[in-house]
């Protein structure tokens, strides 16, 4: 193995000790306990949750929706999916609720927006694609 | 002969190799090794970038002992570098869980545990996949200060932060072969694959589109998912931390300004007024990742110093009317305490300061986080 291999790996276990290290001794401010629990639910909530969500999504997408589309309508969800999930916090209505400026949009009405644009441009390409006649 | 670390260990019995643990579970073409070694690179790269700007700001923010002094210049500075991190952070949304996806049979992988070492290697990966969730779902909360937990957010992201860079550069330093073998493949055409990277790469541009304009104001009309408009607020102009939460009220004719130093001394409103008054054009740049310019007007930081007897270079300390709150005071460091456009402003954009921008008096330097542009200002001190 190259020494640049051992050396990046050296650095980077370090990283990963340090950073635990300061969760543990952080005391009342890191709380170590609660963001060892956020940890798991993350990886939990992804693999068990968001995971076999898509691949329900793609085994449908499969069966339903002609070869020729599908790499299009697999792309529009995808960005779909990506625009409500970074739109989360901000549709949750939660912060500081006497700060005026902080959320001050109509973010249900802009999602529905900005969803029906990528749904828009995703129809346009998939006709594109299918009077085309190229494959995939 | 191979080592106990490398040395096979029994396999479960085939029995059990079910569901997604079968071998024909996983057959999407996605989920090969062009396809992740590419997502991976720009998700390295996204990754990387998020954490040097995030050390920047945290050491802005909480400075440790041996950051007695940070430039001043330029004006834009951590206006810039904050904006890259929560646009960044934004960006790795789709990257990172398209990284997963593609790397998804990998969690199923038969059998679980070969040896020790690769034992080790998931462990790693499952710090990489915990850390890397966690740092973008977390920073994603704080940008509308939703903190549904019971610790301290910047300190755990700031470590949470090494423990994901770290897994990532142990695990490219591991995967080094195989990356840059599948790196110099194409990605073939035909199956579904370059569409999507192509994809990928249209959600990286849409979440960045609609909410990039709360630091860069030419896309500020497209900012329709973003938490901040930069022209939303009092006087034009966003605000972190209102008057209400912080507890403050107008100020009576009681009000001073307490300036302790070598020469101590107070100054009404209308002495404080009086003063020579100077313009600045400076930004609000908050951690959360929205900024906007303002005009500002009030007095010199430096000029109040000097009527003190502070020596030259001398920082300041600046505190606020604020009974509590973690930002209350603020260290104001050589170069920025010398720096002309560093002010104590009364007015912003033409109009008396209004309540929730500190009014009667706020800090305002260039180059420095927002939170750290103390507001309601009674106290200023030589150190």
């Amino acid at each position: 193995m190259k020494a640049w291999r051992i050396g990046l790996g050296a650095i980077g276990v370090a990283g990963v000790l340090f950073g635990l290290r300061g969760l543990v001794l952080g005391g009342v401010a890191t709380h170590w306990p609660v963001p060892a629990v956020w940890l798991v639910a993350g990886v939990l909530a992804h693999d068990l949750v968001l995971v076999p969500l898509v691949a329900a999504a793609g085994w449908v997408l499969a069966r339903v929706v002609p070869a020729r589309v599908r790499p299009v309508l697999r792309g529009g969800l995808l960005v779909a999916a990506a625009v409500t999930l970074v739109a989360l916090p901000v549709l949750s209505g939660k912060g500081d609720a006497t700060n005026a400026s902080l959320t001050p949009l109509d973010y249900p009405r802009n999602l529905a927006i900005v969803l029906g644009a990528v749904a828009a441009g995703t129809a346009v390409l998939a006709v594109v694609r299918l009077s085309s006649g190229r494959e995939a | 002969m191979p080592s106990p670390l490398t040395r096979p260990l029994p396999e479960p019995p085939d029995s059990l190799r079910q569901g997604p643990l079968r071998a024909d579970a996983w057959p999407s073409p996605l989920h090969d090794r062009e396809v992740t070694a590419r997502l991976g690179r720009w998700l390295g790269i996204a990754f990387a970038v998020c954490f040097v700007t995030g050390l920047i700001s945290h050491y802005l923010q909480h400075p440790p002992s041996w950051l007695t002094s940070v430039p001043s210049r330029p004006v834009w500075g951590y206006r810039v570098s904050q904006g890259i991190h929560v646009a960044t952070g934004i960006a790795s949304v789709p990257l990172l869980l398209a990284k997963l996806w593609a790397v998804s049979p990998r969690l199923w992988s038969w059998p679980p545990v070969r040896s020790v070492l690769h034992g080790l290697e998931r462990l790693s990966i499952l710090a990489l996949v915990a850390a890397a969730l966690f740092e973008v779902a977390s920073g994603l909360l704080n940008v509308v200060q939703w903190y549904p937990w019971s610790f301290f957010f910047p300190r755990v992201h700031y470590y949470v932060a090494y423990v994901a860079i770290g897994s990532i550069a142990l695990h490219v330093a591991v995967k080094a072969p195989v990356i840059a073998q599948a790196l110099r493949r194409p990605v073939p055409d035909g199956d579904g694959r370059r569409g999507f990277l192509l994809a990928v790469g249209a959600a990286v541009a849409t979440v960045t589109v609609v909410t990039v304009g709360q630091t860069l104001r030419p896309l500020a009309p497209l900012a329709v998912l973003a938490p901040r408009r930069p022209d939303v607020g009092p006087q034009g102009l966003p605000v972190n931390r209102t008057a209400a939460g912080a507890g403050m009220r107008p100020v009576t004719a009681a009000y001073r300004l307490a300036v302790d130093g070598p020469r101590p001394y107070a100054l009404t409103l209308a002495e404080l007024r009086a003063l020579p008054q100077h313009e600045a054009e400076l930004p609000i740049a908050c951690v959360e990742g929205w900024s906007a310019n303002a005009r500002w007007r009030g007095v010199r930081l430096r000029d109040l110093l000097d009527r003190a007897g502070a020596p030259a270079g001398a920082a300041a300390r600046v505190t606020s009317m604020e009974r509590d709150g973690l930002y209350r005071e603020s260290i104001v460091d050589g170069p920025h305490a010398g720096d002309e456009l560093t002010l104590l402003a009364l007015e912003v954009n033409g109009e008396p300061l209004a309540l929730d921008h500190g009014s009667p008096v706020r800090l305002i330097a260039p180059n420095r986080p927002g939170v750290l542009q103390t507001k309601w200002v009674g106290r200023v001190e030589v150190l």
